[in-house]
């Protein structure tokens, strides 16, 4: 009894944060964005070596921090819903599979066009793409398995597993470039310091930042939308719509 | 095409996958919250 009371006062009050902070955080996340794609096309300068086609880092670089890092929440989330059944675990899990997916299919999308100039061709299946793209697939699976099952505590438990065994790609994709040889350059920013210069470097975390508070936008209409559909009575619809 | 048109296309390309993204889980919400409000009403 007090259990589900809980579990309802928690969805209630996520409910109403994001019904706040979701078009707020957009709008922030688009200014920043812009400011960032500015900074990087307009006021860097141009590489000596790449010339202009480098600025596709700016944005290549955040969305495969944050296709990871997507990961490693989905991972958590589903290791906290398997362990203690918090339906909020589930309902966060779910909501991010759709962002992090968005993320990767940029990081190889804009990696394709960064590699043609560069490297002379859009693909090449070396360690480093290879790994982003099964995460990609790692993805598409588990939006694919959500909506496979009818009842929702089997869907939640079976992505749960394999988000949780998933997550072994992530240290794949983030170590392959010095286990394996590869065509992809070998990290650029390290505990030791940062091969890109200091007078470009600023540009990254704007651009992350701004991803991030989009991310957070998208998230936020998500779990509304989780929240309403796995609402079963109408009571509790009605508390979390009405307060 | 040179190579900075490249790089324009690429963040377009780029905000517009995401804004559509947005645009897409806006719009599932919305129709759920409204048929959730229908509900409410009968």
């Amino acid at each position: 009894m007090y259990q589900h009371i809980a579990k309802y006062l928690v969805l209630n009050r996520v409910f109403k944060f994001f019904e706040k902070v979701t078009l707020p955080s957009l709008l922030i996340g688009i200014t920043g964005f812009l400011l960032a794609s500015y900074l990087a096309i307009y006021v860097l300068p141009a590489d000596t070596e790449q010339k202009e086609i480098y600025r596709i880092l700016f944005v290549h670089v955040p969305s495969a921090i944050l296709s990871e890092l997507i990961y490693i929440f989905l991972a958590v989330n589903g290791f906290i819903y398997l362990v203690w059944r918090t339906k909020i675990s589930a309902i966060f899990l779910n909501s991010a599979i759709s962002i992090g997916l968005i993320f990767t299919g940029l990081v190889l999308m804009t990696g394709s066009i960064w590699g043609k100039p560069t490297w002379g061709t859009y693909w090449v299946w070396d360690a480093r793409i290879t790994s982003t793209f099964i995460l990609f697939i790692q993805y598409i699976g588990l939006l694919a398995l959500r909506s496979s099952f009818s009842s929702h505590q089997t869907a939640d438990q079976i992505v749960s597993i394999l988000a949780i065994i998933g997550a072994i790609n992530i240290p794949i994709i983030k170590f392959s470039v010095d286990w394996w040889n590869t065509l992809h350059q070998s990290a650029s920013i390290t505990t030791s310091g940062s091969s890109i210069d200091v007078e470009m470097l600023y540009v990254l975390p704007i651009m992350l930042i701004a991803l991030l508070f989009i991310s957070f936008a998208i998230f936020g209409r998500n779990i509304q939308f989780e929240i309403l559909n796995r609402s079963n009575n109408t009571r509790m619809i009605k508390g979390v719509l009405n307060g | 095409m040179d190579s900075l048109s490249t790089v324009l296309i690429t963040y377009a390309l780029s905000i517009f996958f995401i804004l559509l993204l947005y645009f897409f889980s806006h719009m599932r919400y919305s129709r759920k919250l409204k048929d959730c409000q229908e509900d409410l009403n009968d």
